[in-house]
């Protein structure tokens, strides 16, 4: 952040006060709390010799641990962005009873602790359990298995779709979709070609906040995953267990690995959406 | 006032989607009936599950999980925590707040993006990262421990990791709320000879209370059910370092399952007072933007990346 | 209590929205700064609340009465500011938007409840709102909202009061009552009042007196018959009403537009110069002949009976357009229709040289 000088914050300030006192303790909050910690991070791996740190991050159960925790992702972001757009598509488009509390639940997933999400899933998902008993006899093991942690994530990663595809869907203008109608469209071509072009940021916004989310969870996936080495393992678990170990430089390689990682899906986050805020702007 | 600006609009679209462009009749059922199977397979049962599991030994068991010293000690210890962290990211999200939206800078933007850094990082990592400041091996690790200061494996762990977790919640909610309110208000109170203090508690403060509200539930909310973090921090000594979520978990693994469902249920129950809560501000705020000239979309909830 | 700008500049980045203004507005008057968009009337009525600062120069500085006040803070300028979008307190009732400046008063300085209960009637009175005194802004109908912005300014007893597009958010005939309120309330309290708008009609009206403004510098200060009767500029003259337009060229000491020849007496220096006259539409006569006159040919091309008066619409040389107005009296006697060609000449006109006004 360049210093700007006095006399800009002088001309654009006017009046009202306290821009210094706020900013400044904004600015010495953030360090504090958040700046400094996540920084000892990328001191500690830049310290620890890096032949270590790959070793660590290469080592076989390590990277089928980063296999799973991407491809369970990508599965689980890949089925909340279908059923968030028919979800989404449901509360804004159609009236029925109980909406207000159907719109109210889709927040479960942010506002129940994730401890509780992951007992729950597993209890109901588990052979035995209420979803668990029907899928045994097809063959489909839920819980403990690759597919148990995409249900976890699913359940995690649902409220973004559909949280960030709402204002979307509520901002089309309804006269764009009269205009291809009246134009000949066909109810699939005006979704195909008019209403899905103008959702699709919100769409991949959403997919890459699920993703994101679902790369870090720890809490709702630890219990249904099983965690069994080179199988069910997910990459959060295997820092918690590197720490156990007291290898704090594995699991700072690992850390730092995931780290840049997120940072770089917050990097894409950022810029679908300045993308898709100029086409917004460059149309209207 | 029955149906807010929202549900009305909504109710508006619908009457016209019906009219001139509404999806046939299966396609309608389709969605419909896919969506909710959905939404009762990964958010219903699941939730209902956590009720039935707890009361599966009928309410005296249920009752009884309660009565030992463990689960007190948990809950105060997560109470506790919540009561430190939630005013102290109030103090902070009401500054930046106050800094961003008032005020033109440079930076600004990069502002934005590092208080929501929090949100980008993984739970386990954010309780990693304190294990490398404050831990035996860590930067400040052996001063404390020369000094006789414990802060991993105790409780000032367990608050520090829960803060940065719930950093950035009050902050990002009123963010957009005061930037859409501008600063006519304030430029007013101030002509009017208000002092900065009068402008910002008489002005500012009653115009986002309901946003501030929100933000502060979810906070509470994420404060009291982190999990992951705290797991890192905490050392899991019962009794002492271990909080609701964190009993829950030893409850589970150790097949004590009334137990840690009761423990659990009393989370969900928090979960679904923050709904209501948070459906109740929205109301609110939809109610009182109606004739407004700037709508509030204070309480439209957003993504948490 | 007067107001005097001296030599003020503001500038925007590279934008300058003030370019060494001054102005003097005499106690107990009303007066309208009036400008397009972007002509910098609204940062100059900013600068004088002291909402915003100026640029720092040697010489520039606020004086209300002779004392200088550009160090002063907002809150103690005892300024009444009416915001363009009114900025009422939201969560405040009428009666709480009013007492508002009262309420915040130093408690060393702040009136009794009693007092403050008094005042704030005495104010609902004026704006003619003593039902309403519980209801929320967004209850209320926009005018209301306007009377209530303005009650809450004067609760404060102001020295000054400024106001920022005071009707520019109402509606066409809600505005035409407001206006005409404004100028008896001010008739009645003669508190120094300044008033921004973009519209001539509006400064017309209401103000003694009419400041035209066009980017950042001052055009022409004075009462609205002189602005608009001896326009300092054709700018000044183009912006307060409807004008033609022709371009011309100054030859042998006349200014010459096609067939039509200004000769203004004592006649031009500068020859070769591009020249510009301006004439109402009013000002413009029609006739049947030119019978050796200096004029315009032209051809109706669109005649407008209904209103209160008779607009025509001419093509004239190389098909420019023109607008010539006149009563209906007037029409009767030579009354004319689309297609007929006659013969136009000005009354009254002005000739810009170079912005060298004749």
């Amino acid at each position: 952040m360049p210093a700007p000088t006095a006399k800009t914050f002088r001309k654009r300030r006017g009046v009202i006060p306290g821009f210094g006192l706020t900013l400044g303790y904004t600015i010495f909050y953030l360090s504090l709390v958040v700046l400094v910690p996540l920084s000892a991070l990328f001191l500690k791996t830049a310290a620890a010799p890096w032949a270590d740190a790959w070793e660590t991050i290469t080592s076989p159960r390590v990277l089928a641990s980063f296999r799973l925790s991407l491809a369970a992702s990508l599965a689980a972001a890949a089925v909340n962005a279908v059923f968030g757009l028919g979800v989404a598509w449901m509360l804004v488009r159609y009236a029925f009873p109980g909406k207000r509390v159907i719109d109210a639940v889709v927040d479960l997933p942010f506002a129940l602790p994730t401890a509780v999400s992951g007992i729950a899933l597993t209890t109901v998902y588990a052979p035995g359990g209420w979803i668990g008993r029907w899928l045994e006899p097809l063959g489909i093991k839920a819980a403990f298995s690759p597919l148990g942690v995409t249900i976890a994530l699913v359940f995690i990663g649902l409220p973004f779709v559909v949280r960030t595809l709402q204002p979307a869907l509520e901002d089309l203008d309804p006269e764009v979709e009269e205009a291809a109608a009246s134009l000949g469209a066909g109810r699939w071509q005006t979704f195909r070609c008019v209403i899905l072009p103008a959702i699709l940021p919100a769409l991949l916004t959403g997919f890459a906040l699920a993703f994101a989310r679902a790369l870090g969870e720890y809490g709702s996936v630890v219990f249904i995953a099983g965690n069994m080495p080179m199988k069910t393992e997910i990459v959060p678990l295997l820092i918690l267990v590197k720490l156990e170990q007291y290898d704090y430089t594995g699991a700072t390689a690992i850390a730092s690995a995931m780290l840049v990682l997120s940072f770089l899906l917050l990097f894409l986050i950022n810029a679908v959406q300045w993308w898709s805020a100029r086409r917004h702007f460059a149309e209207g | 006032m029955g149906g807010t600006a929202k549900s009305q609009l909504r109710g508006r679209r619908a009457a016209a989607g019906l009219a001139a462009k509404g999806d046939p009749g299966w396609v309608k059922w389709l969605i419909t009936g896919a969506s909710l199977c959905f939404l009762l397979l990964f958010l219903g049962v699941p939730l209902v599950a956590v009720f039935a599991e707890a009361l599966r030994k009928g309410l005296g068991a249920y009752l009884e999980s309660f009565q030992n010293r463990d689960a007190l000690s948990a809950i105060r210890l997560t109470l506790l925590v919540a009561a430190i962290a939630v005013p102290l990211n109030l103090v902070f999200g009401l500054a930046a707040s106050w800094a961003i939206a008032k005020f033109e800078f440079r930076g600004k933007s990069l502002l934005v993006t590092l208080i929501d850094l929090p949100f980008a990082v993984s739970p386990v990592i954010s309780g990693l990262i304190f294990v490398l400041l404050f831990g035996l091996q860590g930067w400040f690790g052996p001063w404390l421990a020369g000094h006789g200061i414990q802060i991993i494996f105790a409780v000032p762990g367990v608050v520090l990791a829960t803060v940065f977790v719930t950093f950035p919640f009050v902050a990002r909610e009123l963010i957009p709320l005061m930037q859409e309110q501008g600063t006519e208000e304030e430029e007013a109170a101030l002509v009017l000879g208000a002092s900065g203090w009068q402008t910002f508690w008489r002005v500012t403060l009653p115009n986002v209370k309901w946003g501030l509200l929100y933000g502060v539930i979810l906070c509470n909310a994420r404060a009291m059910g982190e999990f992951g973090a705290v797991s890192v921090v905490s050392g899991h000594l019962r009794g002492q370092t271990n909080t609701m979520p964190l009993y829950v978990e030893i409850l589970y693994n150790e097949y004590n399952f009334v137990a840690a469902f009761a423990v659990a249920s009393l989370l969900a129950l928090l979960a679904l007072l923050t709904l209501v809560l948070k459906a109740l501000v929205e109301w609110r705020t939809q109610g009182e933007s109606e004739a407004s000239p700037a709508p509030a979309t204070a309480a439209t909830p957003e993504a948490e990346p | 209590m007067s107001i005097e700008v001296r030599n003020v500049s503001k500038s925007f980045g590279d934008f300058l929205a003030l370019d060494g203004v001054s102005l003097h507005v005499p106690d107990g008057e009303l007066v309208a700064l009036l400008g397009p968009s972007g002509s910098g009337k609204t940062t100059l009525l900013r600068i004088i609340a002291g909402l915003e600062a100026f640029d720092l120069a040697d010489d520039g500085a606020i004086l209300f009465d002779g004392q200088d006040v550009a160090r002063q803070a907002v809150g103690r300028r005892r300024v009444g500011f009416v915001f363009q979008h009114y900025a009422l307190f939201r969560h405040m009732t009428v009666f709480e938007n009013i007492a508002f400046g009262l309420r915040v008063r130093p408690k060393p300085n702040r009136p009794t409840k009693a007092e403050i209960n008094a005042r704030v009637r005495e104010l609902l009175q004026l704006i003619q709102l003593e039902t309403l005194e519980r209801r929320y802004p967004w209850q209320l109908s926009g005018g209301q909202r306007q009377r209530v912005a303005l009650a809450r300014a004067l609760a404060i007893q102001p020295k000054v009061l400024l106001l920022d597009e005071p009707f520019g958010a109402l509606d066409a005939k809600v505005r035409q009552g407001l206006r005409r309120w404004l100028r008896r309330l001010h008739d009645e309290i003669h508190v120094t009042s300044l008033f921004v708008t973009h519209d001539q009609e509006e400064a017309l009206e209401v103000a003694d007196r009419i400041v035209v403004m066009n980017q950042g510098r001052i055009e022409q200060v004075g009462t609205p018959n002189e602005v608009f009767h001896q326009p300092a500029s054709a700018f000044v003259m183009d912006f307060l009403g409807n004008v033609n337009l022709f371009h011309g060229r100054v030859e042998a000491g006349r200014a010459v537009f096609g067939s039509m020849v200004i000769e203004p007496p004592g006649g031009l220096q500068i020859d070769g110069e591009s020249a510009r006259l301006l004439i109402r539409p009013h000002d413009l006569e029609i006739q049947p002949d030119g019978e050796g006159r200096s004029g315009l040919r032209g051809k109706v091309t669109r005649v407008q009976l209904a209103g209160p008066v008779v607009k025509l619409e001419l093509a004239g040389e190389d098909n420019q357009p023109i607008y010539v107005e006149m009563s209906h009296d007037r029409y009767r006697q030579h009354p004319c229709t689309v297609g007929e060609k006659v013969f136009v000449t000005p009354r009254d006109s002005r000739l810009f040289v170079e912005d060298y006004t004749i």
